[in-house]
């Protein structure tokens, strides 16, 4: 409990002793951070719902593809992708649902501080969340296809891939909490929007599993590294509108 | 923004006893006469060498497709102005160029398969422009179904607004990320394409007489939904007014 109460006071005297703006701003952004990582481990409810579907749907894949097993390189990029999406979506619509439902999002929203902040501290949040889930699911899913996805050259690939979904997933998560399909309708939002993140994420790890050179997937990273650039600002930018009261 | 749709705003009468323009009721008599106009030019065009009767859907399909971009471009610059100012009328253009979006891009798609048919053998090819535009109409349908979803009207506005303003920019990474598709797959055929670049001075006649017709649709439709959006909020008024008069009695 000691080491929980420390970075508050951190806060405290951090906010007289710092007259520069951006100081307080980016602890606010880790703050929120910190509490989502904090509530997540004592309830674990995100994280173990994420994996265990994530698990299931490649389960499903492995039943419901028994021919094409022995071709697993040619849909193991795509459905790896699947599986990690269906989960980021999973796990991005708990972070503002639980919000909302237990009246915290309330005092978030009293914090004297740039809505942006909340933000970009929530979208850490599902990164962490979404990266992990991720980084658990390849060594499964290698054992269970019987395909090693795991190579090193992967990860700059998840990692774009990863923060495009945790960019605009906490947007669109915001965005559907206040709506009355909510947890449906966050996949119909996010979907569309994430199609070209997914498309150069499957190619790139498609032409990496295969060994392709690497000028193949060099304009595909590059578009990825574009989404991210573009959807780091623009959501922050947009994020005081979608929580207007 | 605000002087537009007030002028649009013909529900509400004449106040000054000044008798204004009923601009969608000129445009509707003009259609009159420039729908059949441009018929009979589509029909007059001389026929493709190759493509024959078939290559006379371009002169639907190529407008609408225009137009279909141009409200989306609408709906982002309403989505814009929402963001900066929270007005109304901001949001009424935003939900006039979502929804005549829809409508022009299903148009599009519609004509465009059909024409595919004919010049490529089939209905549907992963062609990078027509993925485009199809992940776009679903974008849009999508905001469509975020907009139905909500009862609060600021929010249903904001929300609407951010939507617009990340789809529209969402568009352009669509289409790059279309060319990482492999290839091999799906053949792309450009061959119709370079014919229509080259078009002869009767067939660009008849192209630009029925972009202008649809252009004419395009703005009454416009208009029309404008003012519906308009008599809706009287009718919310005149509604919250007599409830207002039953707390009294």
């Amino acid at each position: 409990m000691a080491r929980i109460a420390k970075p508050d006071r951190q806060i405290e005297t951090g906010a007289t002793r710092d007259q520069t703006v951006l100081k307080p701003y980016f602890r606010v952004a880790w703050q929120v951070f910190l509490k989502d990582i904090r509530t997540e481990l004592r309830t674990k409810e995100i994280f173990s719902s994420m994996s265990v579907f994530s698990l299931l749907v490649v389960m499903v894949f492995v039943f419901a593809l028994p021919g094409k097993l022995k071709e697993a390189g040619d849909v193991a990029p795509g459905l790896l992708w699947i599986a990690f999406t269906f989960a980021g979506v999973l796990g991005l619509n708990r972070s503002f649902i639980n919000e909302k439902d237990r009246g915290s999002l309330e005092g978030l929203l009293l914090a004297p501080t740039e809505r942006s902040a909340i933000f970009y501290g929530k979208a850490l949040g599902n990164f962490t969340f979404i990266i992990v889930v991720e980084l658990l699911l390849a060594p499964i899913f290698s054992l269970l296809f019987n395909f090693s996805v795991l190579r090193v050259e992967l990860l700059p690939v998840l990692l774009l891939g990863t923060i495009g979904f945790a960019e605009i997933g906490t947007l669109f998560a915001a965005m559907a909490v206040n709506t009355r399909a909510r947890e449906v309708l966050l996949p119909v939002l996010f979907f569309p929007i994430m199609l070209p993140v997914i498309i150069a994420a499957s190619q790139s790890t498609a032409a990496i599993l295969t060994n392709r050179p690497f000028e193949e997937i060099s304009s595909a990273l590059g578009l990825m590294f574009f989404f991210d650039l573009i959807f780091l600002v623009v959501p922050a930018m947009l994020f005081e509108l979608v929580l207007e009261e | 923004m605000a002087t537009i749709t007030k002028r649009m705003d013909f529900g509400s009468g004449t106040a000054n006893g000044k008798r204004k323009l009923d601009w969608a009721k000129i445009l509707l008599w003009t259609m009159l006469v420039s729908f059949p106009v441009t018929l009979i030019f589509i029909l007059l065009a001389p026929s493709d060498y190759e493509l024959k009767y078939s290559q006379r859907i371009f002169y639907f399909h190529m407008p609408s497709n225009i137009l279909c971009l141009l409200s989306f471009t609408i709906y982002f610059i309403g989505g814009l102005g929402y963001w900066r100012t929270r007005k109304r009328s901001w949001d009424i253009l935003m939900i006039t160029g979502l929804e005549l979006g829809v409508f022009f891009s299903l148009i599009g798609i519609v004509t465009g398969s059909i024409w595919a048919r004919y010049a490529w053998g089939t209905f549907w090819t992963w062609d990078p422009r027509l993925t485009t535009v199809t992940i776009m109409l679903v974008v849009y349908l999508a905001g469509w179904m975020l907009r139905s979803s909500v009862e609060d009207p600021n929010r249903k506005a904001a929300l609407t607004a951010v939507f617009g303003i990340i789809g529209f920019i969402n568009v352009p990474l669509v289409y790059f990320s279309t060319r990482f598709f492999p290839a091999g797959l799906h053949p792309i055929v450009f061959g119709t394409n370079d014919k229509v670049v080259n078009l002869e001075g009767f067939m660009t006649l008849t192209l630009v007489i029925s972009i202008i017709t649809f252009s004419q649709f395009f703005v009454y439709l416009m208009i029309q939904r404008i003012r519906l959006e308009n008599l809706r909020d009287q009718v919310a008024g005149v509604r919250m007014a007599l409830y207002e008069d039953e707390d009294f009695v």
